[in-house]
């Protein structure tokens, strides 16, 4: 990866984080293979990826908990990892929440969020403000084992924030709640994380959750960042294929390129590629137009109220899926005309 | 990355391993030397001294077989009777759960050759029951029976009290869950709880075997004839040791063997952590569930505590109207309690890096680690002394006859009794929390003493007062290694049952008794239950 | 959570502060400063010997700090011990222990030797016979015969006591009476016998006491055992039904084995460890072995128990005590090849 950044700027200074040619083994299995990340200051970036692509085992080695063979990290502009320093995780400046959260058990909320203050003069007020934040004034004398899920990610977060680091590690923070609960989770979070001006490194599988709480992304595979950008320019420029099919739904047609243009069924489509190319399309980029005259055939259609998801058949017999507002009214067998609003292609 | 099965669909800790501190494995090496002494010494004398065969190959194989026989024996009824009183006394709201406990861990304190002989004062056509009770012949338990019996009692507080700790915290919205699928409450303890409380379960499993192996007291009284039958009889009738020692490798042979064995079975132990959300009902019992529960803990508590203790006041009374005295037992209890302390708090302070070394360090070493703390625990006590004796003798002369070898002794016999409730209480804490402690400015030193001893001292506190208890009525090493004049209870016990003066055995007896039940009470109540 | 923690440390401050107390008695710190103890390795128990020692300390104003175990236990520590031992005494069982430890041994004095009837004590002088100990045929009334008791070592091992017979094959009296019998009628014919014996399947039990317990309580019929036993438990309170029968023979069965004392040569009080030794042997010990521990007083003119014959009534095989020591081993083996072990 050249370009991780959304601007082209890349002095260190305004790095977190800095992370250059990790590797990392477990016996036979790579976890991380020549990995590179930038994260700035004051943001939220999220690294996702399927379960076993090596994010979790980025984020230990980010925080301490894991030596890597190769590589170097810095935090803030000072090295942590590299060939003449391996700075202790006490030593680090950097909270983590942990996925299960860790709390000590034996400890009640304000001696779990008083535990990393260092300093014994504003401690009180520390570990005051930091429950305030995470909204659990009144629990200060609760045992972790007296609160719900919820409550203990937040004393989690609370106890990470409390000693004021440069930067926070979050490790699938959500996946040990309801998923009813998540998404009022997740936004409180972020509200949190916003209001402290912290930096935060998310870790998750779940890339709905990746675009909807991030500043910045970065698609792990195998050990490897694939791509590092902002959600948008993620799901809209994805580097290839599998980036874009991991990110969201996407249907793939093959096509050919010639002088910057790719004719395919559903029209033709600028490209900066020559010859065989294949073009991604979302279905939420397609439009569905009735019309008896239509080359396309709906074929399936699921109505899910807010909006539905219609199947359609081309002449060459390619399927391809349209998401469109409840007002379209199609039905199986059904002829209409499909109108693409943007594609994107890669070479083959 | 997470691609191991688990019990639980949790991610698998063992991959967020990293390795432990060098200053780990350098305490846990010093921890284990105590232990190593005795073995080393012992393989040193046969390999020096040469092996001596006394006993013919075919009958050596005959007293294995009963040996092991009455190991998995012992091991299969007290586990499953354990596991059972820790249930009801936790899980339920059985009124006076905690007494139940209590009066279940109790015969924990009585020796096993007390109870064989109290077995057989009550039994017989003029025992203590036939007298009381006016029965006509109430009939002497001895032989496998008699010694399963005896052991059982013995065994059956060891499975309890390392079980509740574990059962109290365990999960019962997983049980929930497994009822939920459509399990029945059997079904879901079998497929749910059983397999959670596995280490556990391991862990008594092995302590309670290999105590078995090495008991000599309980057996030799109840005529049933074990290998450890053979080590002392050679140790009796011979001024040479080393037909006896010879005998005592081969045991420890045997048991090394057994832990192994007991290790492949147990493969991979499961790790229940601190699962954010943990809910623990208790289980409601109906009347019928209550008479249940009365009647076999009542059958339970009679046999291995009313009756011996019965059968102790029985013999006191007695010799006390036949103008008997006492003698001084307080004075024993003094010291008795002194050398056992000392030896429990240096076994749970030990146990600690051990335990760290055993449950997170990734390497190969680790499983030998563990293996060697069994080593000293599976001897017969006297080859200990011996074995202690001989390296005081040759290499530490000024040691040789103190209450510190005495300690040394303990701590080398009895230190996998807190390794196990150690490590067990160890698996139960993530990594994470530890990790956290950590990230959060800590330096690994001070992670130890504010997190993960705090979260084990539950079990070190188990473990300690375990040790504690079998300390309390260790005979055959004390009275080797003790200085000149040193006397304990158990010590005074063996002196006047020897010599057939049973109620000061009775009156010793009871004190032990009694010293011993009040921290037991206390460790129960205060630590096992909060 | 702090407050267990709290717990622990007071625990662990208690117990320092114990071992504190405890951690220097090797050198007898309960006795004053001024004189080292005398150190008396004790094969019988306190118990017995206890009051004893507290009498002599009264008598002679001599400390003394002892180490109980079983005899060939603390014969082997002595030998083990070697020249560094600290004791200064051995007061043991059985005439075998002593006889192991005679070489580390003084040669007793003619005036303690002269007091004991010379085949109660080392023909050497190594060791003085103190009290002594007959073996016996110990039954209940209820189920055996006084006219077809056992009278000698064949029918000891009588086909009509099969499964009847209590014996104790670890013990060390069983073994000391094994050894007496290669003595006086060899190993061929003591293998024989213990092969006859174990084909009666004899009940197995780990010492005196408990065969005598179970005769008791019923369980067995007759056993083989020394003769005091019974007269301690009767002393208790219980036995009615239970009688000792000396056997006539005159062979191994109706054997006479003395405890004995014996001063190591390395003592550094030598002269207090004779006097413990006479001490041993005047009239008032005597006595307390007569009438508390129930055996036989050596020392002519004390009388031993009542219901006891007089000792010199018992026809016991005239051997060489100092052989016995020889003759443990084998007797060991013996045991073992006849299957009683």
């Amino acid at each position: 990866m050249t370009d991780q950044t959304p601007s082209g700027a890349s002095s260190p200074e305004h790095l977190a984080i800095r992370a250059r040619s990790l590797t990392k083994r477990y016996g036979e299995a790579v976890a991380l293979d020549d990995f590179n990340l930038d994260v700035w200051s004051a943001g939220i970036l999220t690294l996702v990826g399927p379960s076993g692509c090596g994010k979790t085992t980025a984020l230990r080695v980010i925080a301490g908990f894991e030596s890597p063979e190769h590589g170097t990290v810095d935090i803030r502009g000072r090295q942590v990892v590299g060939p003449d320093a391996m700075v202790p995780p006490e030593r680090r400046r950097v909270g983590m929440v942990f996925q299960d959260y860790a709390l000590f058990p034996h400890m009640t909320v304000a001696k779990n969020v008083a535990y990393g203050v260092a300093s014994k003069t504003d401690r009180k007020r520390r570990v005051h403000d930091s429950i305030e934040m995470v909204g659990l004034a009144g629990l200060e004398d609760r045992l972790p084992s007296e609160l719900s899920g919820g409550q203990q990610q937040r004393v989690a977060l609370a106890r990470a924030l409390a000693p004021n680091p440069d930067v926070i590690l979050l490790d699938e923070p959500f996946s040990n709640l309801d998923a009813s609960l998540r998404e009022r989770v997740r936004r409180d979070l972020r509200d949190i994380i916003k209001e402290a001006k912290a930096t935060a490194v998310f870790v998750t599988h779940d890339q709905e959750e990746a675009l909807a709480m991030s500043d910045m992304v970065a698609v792990m595979r195998n050990g490897q960042v694939v791509q590092a950008a902002t959600p948008r320019e993620l799901y809209t420029a994805p580097v290839d294929a599998w980036v874009a099919g991991f990110l969201g739904d996407a249907d793939f047609i093959p096509g050919y390129a010639h002088q910057g243009r790719v004719d395919t069924p559903v029209g033709a489509f600028a490209t900066p590629h020559e010859g065989k190319v294949t073009v991604m399309l979302r279905p939420e980029d397609i439009s569905v137009i009735p019309d008896p005259d239509g080359d396309a055939v709906v074929v399936d259609r699921e109505f899910f109220g807010h909006d539905q998801l219609i199947t359609v058949t081309l002449p060459g017999g390619t399927v391809l899926r349209a998401r469109s507002g409840s007002g379209t009214v199609v039905a199986p067998d059904q002829r209409v005309w499909l109108k693409v609003g943007h594609a994107v292609t890669f070479p083959a | 990355m997470t691609t191991q099965s688990e019990v639980l669909s949790q991610p698998a800790p063992a991959q967020k391993r990293r390795p432990i501190a060098r200053w780990w494995w350098a305490l846990a090496a010093l921890g284990l030397a105590p232990t190593l002494i005795p073995t080393l010494t012992l393989v040193g004398a046969v390999l020096t001294g040469g092996a001596v065969a006394s006993v013919p190959a075919v009958r050596l194989a005959e007293l294995l077989t009963n040996t092991l026989l009455l190991a998995a024996a012992v091991t299969g009824t007290s586990v499953a009777i354990g596991l059972g009183t820790s249930w009801v006394t936790t899980r339920t709201d059985l009124p006076g759960a905690r007494i139940f406990s209590i009066l279940v861990t109790l015969p924990l304190v009585m020796p096993s050759y007390v109870v064989a002989l109290t077995l057989l004062g009550a039994g017989g056509s003029r025992g203590v029951i036939t007298e009381l009770f006016g029965l006509v012949s109430f009939p002497t338990i001895t032989g496998f029976w008699g010694s399963w019996l005896a052991l059982t009692v013995f065994a059956v507080p060891f499975v309890h009290l390392g079980a509740v700790p574990a059962i109290s915290k365990l999960d019962t919205s997983l049980d929930d869950a497994a009822r939920g699928l459509g399990s029945s409450r059997w079904g879901a303890f079998r497929t749910v709880t059983l397999p959670l409380l596995r280490p556990t379960i391991a862990a008594s499993s092995l302590l309670v075997a290999l105590y078995t192996i090495s008991d000599f007291g309980a057996v030799s009284l109840l005529r049933y004839d074990t290998f450890t039958r053979a080590i002392y009889a050679q140790f009796a009738g011979r001024i040479d040791r080393r037909p006896a020692l010879t005998l005592a490798v081969i045991l420890m042979a045997v048991a090394v063997a057994v832990v192994i064995a007991e290790r492949r079975l147990r493969r991979k132990a499961t790790y229940h952590r601190n699962r954010p959300g943990r809910t623990q009902m208790v289980q409601h019992l109906g009347p019928m569930g209550r008479l249940w529960s009365y009647t076999g803990l009542g059958v339970l508590i009679t046999v291995s505590l009313v009756i011996p203790v019965t059968v102790l006041i029985a013999w006191v009374s007695r010799g006390l109207s036949s103008g008997q005295e006492l003698g001084d037992v307080w004075i024993d209890a003094a010291r008795s309690l002194g050398v056992s302390l000392a030896a429990a708090v240096a076994a749970a302070v030990v146990a600690i890096p051990i335990a760290v070394v055993i449950v997170r360090d990734r390497t190969r070493i680790a499983p030998v680690v563990e293996t060697l703390t069994w080593t000293s625990y599976s001897l017969p006590h006297i080859t200990v002394g011996i074995a202690l004796v001989t390296f005081a003798l040759e290499i530490a002369r000024p040691f040789y006859q103190t209450t510190l070898l005495v300690v040394v002794a303990y701590l080398a016999m009895f230190l996998p009794i807190t390794v196990g409730t150690a490590s067990d209480a160890l698996r139960r804490i993530s990594p994470d929390t530890e990790d956290a402690s950590r990230s959060l400015g800590r330096s690994a030193l001070s992670t130890v003493f504010r997190v993960t001893v705090p979260l084990m001292a539950p079990g070190l506190l188990a473990g300690g007062a375990l040790v504690f208890l079998t300390a309390m009525k260790e005979l055959p090493a004390t009275l080797l290694l003790r200085p000149n004049g040193f006397e304990t209870l158990a010590i005074r016990i063996w002196a006047t049952t020897g010599e057939g003066f049973y109620t000061r055995a009775g009156a010793a007896s009871l004190v032990l008794l009694a010293v011993s039940a009040i921290p037991l009470a206390l460790v129960t109540l205060r630590d096992l239950y909060d | 959570m702090p407050r267990k923690l709290s717990m622990l440390l007071v625990v662990t401050a208690l117990v320092l502060s114990a071992c504190g107390d405890s951690g220097s008695p090797a050198d007898g710190s309960e006795e004053p400063t001024d004189a080292s103890p005398l150190v008396v390795y004790s094969g019988r128990s306190e118990d017995l010997i206890g009051p004893l020692l507290d009498r002599f300390t009264d008598v002679t104003g001599i400390e003394v700090s002892v180490r109980y175990g079983g005899s060939t236990e603390l014969a082997t520590t002595l030998l083990q011990e070697g020249e560094s031992t600290d004791a200064d005494v051995f007061f043991a069982q059985d005439p075998a222990s002593l006889g192991a430890t005679a070489p580390l041994m003084t040669t007793l004095d003619d005036s303690i030797l002269s007091l004991v009837p010379e085949r109660f004590s080392d023909a050497d002088g190594k060791w003085v016979g103190t009290s002594g100990r007959a073996r016996v045929v110990i039954y209940d009334t209820g189920d055996v015969d006084d006219d077809e008791l056992p009278e000698s070592l064949e029918e000891i091992v009588d086909p009509r006591w099969g499964g009847r017979m209590g014996v104790a094959p670890t013990n060390g009296s069983f073994l000391a009476f094994v050894a007496a019998m290669i003595v006086e009628q060899g190993e061929e014919y003591t293998l024989d016998w213990l092969e006859r014996l174990e084909a009666n399947q004899p009940v197995d039990f780990p010492g005196n006491s408990p065969i005598v317990a179970a005769i008791d309580a019923g369980e067995v019929d007759l056993g083989l055992v020394n003769h005091y036993y019974l007269l301690r438990l009767q002393a208790e309170g219980s036995g009615e039904q239970t009688a000792n029968h000396f056997p006539t023979g005159g062979d191994a069965a109706s054997l006479v084995m003395p405890a004995g004392a014996a001063v190591l040569a390395g003592s550094d009080q030598l002269e207090n460890a004779k006097a413990f030794v006479e001490f041993l042997l005047n009239d008032t010990t005597q006595e307390y072995f007569a009438t508390e521990t129930f055996e036989f007083p050596l020392v002519p003119g004390i009388e031993a128990a009542e219901d006891l014959p007089e000792i010199d009534e018992i026809d016991t095989p005239n051997i060489n005590l100092s052989d016995l020591a020889d003759q443990l081993e084998r007797a060991t083996d013996l045991v073992t090849e006849a299957g009683l072990l």
